[in-house]
């Protein structure tokens, strides 16, 4: 299979990046070195960006396995900083409940809350389908 | 049990793909990643589907350069499956932040029976 990696490049000025990422895990690990290396641009400390590569991971995970469980799609991957916050969004196009904290199967959305400052979960039946918010304070 | 000894040179062993800091952007470190712990969930499978007597389960996560909830589920579901077998996996190598990070925030830090390395398991073991 070609390497999908290519569509996952980054573009646009410094305060932000984004990528389109094509629902398979093997393309996860070069996302996350991608990550990490715009998010120490923003001023976050290291173990800061620790924790936003890896809910960033958890999100994307959890689109591949619910929002495209039975089929190939794309998830939009968005980061940015302003002079105050960190902001990484990640968007989906297909359909899946978002489970209750509580629920062992929601460990990822847990492992989420926990990581980041701020999460926000929108989920729709159409397209969009689930957007993940994270976002994390600067100094 | 204590009086039982861990075989140490003839034991089976899963290895975790090593950190290779010069290929950390392509799919292949990524793709192993993800054999290891296809791979992994399929040994502790079948150890504790056919669980022999005298033998102890030790998963050492000291090498593993990444950590993430599909990795712990594989670990819940291979504890749980062990402990209805009456076998106790042990967990080593998870001081380093990856690791200890997940099982403090997911609560599961007190589930596993967590040694440092996998030779403190042994001397633990061998009393």
């Amino acid at each position: 299979m070609p390497a999908r990696n290519d569509h996952a490049v980054g573009n646009g000025p410094l305060d932000r990046w984004r990528a389109r990422i094509p629902s398979e895990v093997a393309a996860l690990g070069a996302i996350r070195w991608r990550l990490a290396c715009w998010a120490l641009t923003t001023g976050l400390s290291n173990a800061t960006v620790d924790d936003l590569v890896h809910a960033t991971y958890e999100a994307l995970a959890n689109s591949i396995q619910h929002a495209y469980r039975d089929r190939e799609g794309e998830i939009h991957l968005a980061a940015k900083h302003t002079a105050t916050h960190v902001v990484v969004t990640v968007t989906d196009h297909g359909r899946w409940f978002v489970p209750h904290p509580a629920a062992r199967r929601g460990l990822g959305i847990r492992l989420m809350h926990e990581l980041a400052d701020d999460i926000r979960i929108t989920s729709n039946e159409g397209s969009p389908g689930t957007t993940v918010r994270l976002s994390w304070r600067l100094g | 049990m204590a009086s039982n000894e861990i075989p140490t040179a003839d034991h089976d062993r899963i290895d975790a793909p090593q950190a290779d800091t010069s290929n950390r952007s392509g799919r292949a470190a990524t793709g192993q990643a993800r054999s290891t712990i296809c791979r992994a969930e399929e040994f502790l499978c079948l150890r504790v589907e056919q669980p022999m007597p005298d033998v102890w389960i030790v998963v050492d996560l000291g090498e593993v350069s990444f950590f993430g909830v599909s990795g712990l589920r594989c670990l819940i579901d291979a504890r749980e499956a062990a402990t209805r077998r009456g076998v106790s996996p042990h967990l080593t190598g998870a001081d380093h932040r990856v690791v200890a990070r997940l099982l403090e925030i997911t609560g599961l830090r007190t589930s596993f029976d967590t040694l440092p390395t996998v030779d403190s398991v042994v001397v633990a073991l061998n009393g």
